[in-house]
């Protein structure tokens, strides 16, 4: 296997090209599932016999807690391979992709709280979930000010890297708090020893959601970092003959 | 379209749930923008001082 578009990928005019061609790609499927998620989840899927209308949540809820979980295991591998090989474009994506896993990491918890009000007659409980996850919106935060913390960008880089090098034990402990520990958080409900525990009227919606959420971290991130790129490159000559200045 | 928008009487937090995340991935896309917006005339600002004399 053949590592050059890795290494191409270092590159910052390459990386900012790419970046621009990729995103409409990820923005224009992202808005067609989403849509279709939507119709799904909101008028097709029938109403669930326990929790009625209001497990309709789930179909924002669920996708915005994936990404959270998502966008800080990519920070954590983009600042790892930022450690090992100092590469700046890894740094550049894990700084691009904080504030959206934050904001989706906020979403998780607010809609959660939501749906916990009608479900389980409270906004909040110190359920090991909850907690986990709102530990995880402080490990986004204090990513992004400890990168504001520092003027040498390079240290920043460095620094914010070791924390979500370490901050990423905190992915797994999410994801298995519902079964490690005794919580009110419903359990796995998409996969449950390989099987969907959901019927495909139900199932479908959310996958589409699932997919669609992704695509739409792709297409965000892809133009964060091109301004990431560009606040790094600024003096360089590419960036002139690439902004026709 | 009552009946919908009253989604079986949950209506107080399965709306505000959808425009939460609506909002927040509004938002997502106007910071994305905005970033990428103020990187070019940062970046087009100073190639311009440079040709300045």
């Amino acid at each position: 296997m053949t590592w050059t578009w890795f290494h191409r990928l270092a590159s910052p005019p390459h990386l900012y090209r790419t970046a621009g061609r990729l995103t409409p790609w990820f923005a224009w499927p992202a808005a067609l599932l989403i849509i279709a998620g939507l119709i799904g989840g909101l008028w097709l899927a029938p109403p669930d016999y326990q929790q009625g209308d209001a497990y309709r949540i789930m179909y924002v809820h669920a996708p915005s807690a994936w990404l959270s979980l998502m966008v800080y295991t990519i920070m954590a591998v983009a600042g790892a391979i930022g450690l090992i090989w100092r590469m700046k474009a890894a740094h550049a994506l894990a700084a691009a992709a904080a504030p959206i896993g934050a904001s989706f990491t906020l979403a998780t918890l607010v809609t959660g709280s939501l749906w916990g009000k009608p479900m389980w007659g409270t906004y909040w409980q110190w359920d090991p979930r909850l907690t986990s996850e709102l530990l995880l919106f402080f490990l986004y935060l204090g990513y992004m000010g400890l990168r504001a913390a520092f003027e040498d960008l390079q240290r920043a880089d460095r620094v914010s890297a070791v924390l979500a090098v370490v901050g990423v034990i905190n992915v797994p402990i999410i994801h298995y708090s519902v079964v490690w520990w005794n919580s009110l958080h419903q359990g796995p409900s998409v996969m449950y020893l390989g099987k969907p525990t959901m019927p495909p009227s139900m199932l479908v919606p959310l996958l589409l959601m699932f997919l669609g959420f992704t695509l739409f971290f792709g297409a965000v991130v892809l133009v964060r970092l091109q301004g990431e790129v560009l606040n790094r490159e600024r003096a360089a000559h590419w960036v002139e003959e690439e902004l026709g200045a | 379209m009552m009946r919908f928008l009253d989604m079986g009487g949950y209506y107080p937090w399965v709306w505000p749930a959808y425009a939460v995340t609506l909002g927040v991935m509004g938002l997502n896309i106007y910071w994305a923008m905005r970033l990428r917006e103020r990187a070019r005339r940062a970046a087009l600002r100073r190639l311009q001082t440079q040709e300045e004399p």
